[in-house]
């Protein structure tokens, strides 16, 4: 099979770049290749908004401020220049994406409407009730639809191809048939998502956000950057770890220890629950570990979103799907109840290294959206930043993938790759397992939130890291794929996405190791101070042959603002 | 922690062998499981070989809409324990899809439907701007005519549960009605509201048989029964001759001759196509074998009927 631009997952960073692609250039052959269908994709589960200094409610803000609340919420390991970029695109593609056909909520003189989120400093995030993240991706697969974009629904990406110079093609399988295929493509945008299924049962995440893109790019020895910091959002439902949207604190909830008191007084006076995602995190998990939570008859802590005082009406208007989540899944009618919740593992800041431009260090590689990591988020994100940075790398994604490959042709070989896919799962199919799947993601889920949790230490880190180097050797020994069958064979490829999640948590393991520092939603209690001295730098890995990791630092470009003390 | 033991029976289809047989799984779990989480639990403990999709397990992807207790739904919305019948729950692919595998159906006949629709915005000039300086307005109360309808997660579990699909394979479905529904009421859409109105026509919304069983079966509590109801009176208001204008012609003159709808003339003088007359003739055919005599076929006038016409006559004056 042979595409021109192939454009990996289908959420809004790679809707967003085929639809840019094909508005570059229709007569190239462009392909989205997803393993689930498009309007799955997790995309769709961004409940709160989407930042840009729209000025509708609040007629003194503008870019310049968006730009200096995104660079202080990443605690100043954003590249500032690539920050000014997508806050100055932001309204404009607010509103090209309004005029596509987006469901924003409105108000009364017809404009988009904007709520307070965290973390920002004017009424900033546009929003469609609860669901932007739904109202956006449907919106641009129907834009899809429209513009004649063709799709590879429920293929699996295996490998990227290269011969060392640029790129050849990637190998995928197609999961209704269990055929793998070489596909050639003269460039590949990696909109694969993120990865905080690493933290499996502790995370807001889909079960397949297991950052396929992200390890691909490890294995294909190509750099990957800040993998240490992964944000726990601090408000997951109490049993599952879905999310509740910040919007909840952003309309006027409160947060509320087994005290009754408004803890956020004591850790961020001046925005109360309304603080970054990191902040309010780490003020949950002190209250709970000093003996301020709630515990549950099966021993969970947790602390409570109090909605009650915001009245049937708003919290049925405001935050529909909210209180549908905690009916379903806590039993709880945020009406009557405070919703108990905790921190969840919700976004990854690190991911595929690129510039600006979206361009990995490899000729015709390219990644948007969480995967990728420019940095725009640096060492924490802002709610609401996440969809506006999917679309916005996104269309130069596209963009760029497309001029790639109008200047060039397809590369040679290749072949030999899909024939290492084949035995390699061939083996994996004959091997018996001596360890199951299910226990084994626990174990994962296990490790990794004890020990790369919200709070670490070198003692606890150095010891989780000695159990993930055991847990990935039995993995790669003890556990085969039980289902023999070519038909939609899930049980392969969710062993295929567990091996990608190890090979991600060894190097945020890694990477977590070398940094002697807190800043942003890294956070050590042995060194709690940020260093500007010597951790002012993107951590940039990659992966040697004989499996060892290579570290590199890269510059943080700031120009804009000089690092100051982070105070909310 | 609370354990309860039940039997999960569940619908499997293997195709390799193209086969559908029914497997009981006997299972002892907490008493807090989703359906999901059930058949997670199934396939991670008991037996890896199930197969089903699931994503986002909260209700937002639409991935896992299945039929659970004869009842289509989103298997990570609805908790195990609420369907336990005399300890067994029964789980089912979709219906009125090809199951692919186990509870895995082929998705793609009905997002081709969704495809004819054309559902995208078709920008209207008068209203969306050229430019990305400023935004299209729409006032509140205009955005809350489609509202509900955006909140549509492509499940499917409405079309798996339609019993105008188990009549007509064609039928458009009830997700794509709502589809087009929400399109026409949206002050920025610019495609003529005929053309929007006849790709719903087609196959589409009078075929509906209004069961209502789309709404029952929504997890997101959309009435796409509803939405055809009001796509129907729109295609009416807008039609000169459609099926529409002729089916409410020939009701009320139906009504006024015998005081009853002729439902046995009613789809061949409606619909006015080859479909119609088949409908007739199926008809005939069936009333001839439950021996019911030919002049009864459609409606007689009621005893008094001249009461009841004159009083519309004078209704039709007074209006």
């Amino acid at each position: 099979m042979k595409i021109d631009v192939l454009i990996v997952g289908a959420g809004g960073a790679g809707l967003y770049a085929a639809l840019s692609a094909v508005k570059e250039n229709k007569d190239l052959n462009i392909a989205v290749l997803s393993k689930v269908y498009p309007t799955r994709s997790h995309t769709g589960a961004a409940q709160g908004g989407i930042n840009g200094a729209l000025a509708n409610v609040d007629p003194t803000d503008n870019e310049e401020l968006h730009t200096f609340d995104t660079i202080k919420g990443s605690d100043y390991l954003a590249d500032q220049e690539a920050v000014k970029y997508m806050c100055y695109e932001a309204p404009k593609i607010i509103r090209a994406m309004e005029h596509m056909g987006v469901p924003f909520s409105r108000l009364n003189n017809g404009k988009i409407a904007q709520r307070p989120f965290g973390g920002a400093s004017k009424d900033r995030t546009c929003y469609s009730a609860d669901k932007m993240g739904h109202v956006m991706l449907h919106t641009l697969f129907e834009q899809c639809i429209k513009e004649g974009v063709n799709f590879l629904n429920e293929w699996f990406m295996l490998n990227i191809v290269h011969n060392g110079k640029r790129l050849v093609g990637v190998t995928a399988i197609n999961i209704a048939t269990g055929e793998v295929e070489l596909i050639k493509t003269k460039a590949v945008i990696l909109a694969t998502g993120g990865h905080s299924r690493i933290y499996w049962g502790y995370t807001s995440n889909a079960l397949g956000c297991t950052g396929d893109g992200t390890a691909a790019t490890l294995r294909a020895g190509l750099p990957v950057k800040d993998m240490e910091f992964l944000q726990f959002h601090p408000t997951g439902l109490r049993k599952s770890a879905i999310l509740v949207t910040e919007a909840a604190r952003g309309e006027g909830g409160h947060l509320l220890n087994n005290e009754g008191e408004r803890f956020m007084s004591r850790y961020a006076p001046g925005k109360m629950e309304l603080g970054p995602r990191d902040l309010v995190s780490r003020s949950i998990m002190t209250e709970i570990r000093e003996g301020r939570g709630f515990n549950d008859d099966e021993g969970r802590e947790y602390v409570q979103l109090d909605l009650t005082h915001l009245g049937a009406e708003k919290i049925k208007s405001r935050l529909p799907q909210i209180r549908e989540l905690a009916i379903d899944f806590e039993g709880i009618d945020p009406i009557k109840e405070p919703i108990p919740i905790k921190p969840t593992a919700h976004y990854a800041m690190g991911g595929i290294d690129t510039n600006v431009k979206c361009e990995t260090p490899m000729e015709g590689i390219y990644a948007a959206g969480e995967a990728q990591c420019v940095s725009v988020h640096g060492a924490n994100r802002l709610g609401g930043n996440s969809l506006l940075d999917i679309v916005v790398f996104g269309n130069v994604a596209g963009k760029e993938a497309v001029r790639y490959a109008e200047s060039t042709d397809f590369a040679e070989g290749g072949e030999g790759k899909k024939e290492e896919e084949i035995k390699f799962i061939k083996e994996l199919m004959n091997r018996e397992s001596k360890e199951t799947l299910g226990d084994m993601r626990n174990e994962l889920g296990e490790i990794m939130f004890k020990h790369f949790g919200v709070f670490k230490n070198e003692e606890e880190m150095q010891e989780g890291y000695a159990k993930l180097k055991d847990l990935i050797n039995r993995a790669h020994k003890n556990l085969g794929v039980e289902d023999k069958s070519k038909v939609f064979n899930l049980d392969l490829q969710s062993t295929l996405e567990f091996f990608n999640l190890l090979e991600i948590a060894d190097v945020l393991a890694y990477a977590s190791l070398q940094r002697k520092e807190s800043r942003g939603t890294f956070f050590r209690d042995d060194y709690e101070k940020r260093d500007d001295e010597n951790f002012l730098y993107h951590s940039v890995i990659t992966r040697n042959d004989d499996g060892s990791f290579n570290y590199a630092k890269g510059e943080v470009q700031l120009g804009l603002y000089e690092p100051a003390e982070r105070k909310y | 922690m609370e354990k309860i033991k039940y039997t999960v029976k569940i619908k499997r289809y293997n195709p390799e062998e193209d086969r559908s047989y029914w497997q009981d799984f006997d299972v002892e779990v907490e008493d807090s499981l989703t359906v999901l989480e059930l058949l997670m639990y199934i396939k991670d403990k008991i037996d890896s070989t199930l197969t089903f999709r699931a994503f986002c397990r909260s209700a937002i992807c639409g991935s896992c809409a299945m039929v659970i207790n004869n009842r289509a739904g989103l298997a990570c919305k609805i908790q195990a324990k609420d369907k336990i019948k005399r300890g067994v729950i029964k789980i089912e692919p979709l219906k009125t899809l090809k199951p692919v595998r186990d509870l895995v159906v082929d998705q793609e006949p009905a997002f081709d439907k969704l495809k004819k629709i054309k559902p995208y915005l078709e920008p209207d000039p008068k209203v969306v701007p050229d430019n990305t300086k400023v935004e299209s307005l729409v006032m509140p109360e205009e955005f809350a005519r489609y509202d509900k309808q955006t909140d549509c997660i492509l499940c499917m579990a409405c079309y798996g549960q339609c019993n105008a699909i188990e009549g007509n394979p064609e039928y458009l479905g009830p997700f794509q009605l709502t589809k087009v529904f929400r399109f026409l009421m949206d002050t920025r859409d610019g495609m003529d509201v005929k053309e929007r109105v006849k790709l719903a026509e087609d196959n589409g919304i009078w075929d509906c048989v209004q069961c209502q069983m789309c709404f029952a079966a929504c997890p997101k509590g959309i009435a796409s029964c509803e939405d055809i109801l009001e796509l129907r009176r729109v295609a009416k208001d807008i039609g000169e001759d459609n099926v529409a204008t002729r089916r409410a012609k020939f009701w009320f003159e139906s009504v006024y001759a015998t005081g009853q709808i002729d439902k046995f003339n009613l789809a061949k003088v409606a619909l006015d196509n080859e479909k119609g007359d088949k409908i007739k003739e199926n008809l005939e055919k069936e009333f001839k074998e439950r021996g019911i005599p030919e002049d009864e076929f459609g409606p007689k006038p009621f005893d008094g009927i001249e009461q009841f016409q004159k009083f519309i006559k004078k209704l039709e004056k007074e209006i």
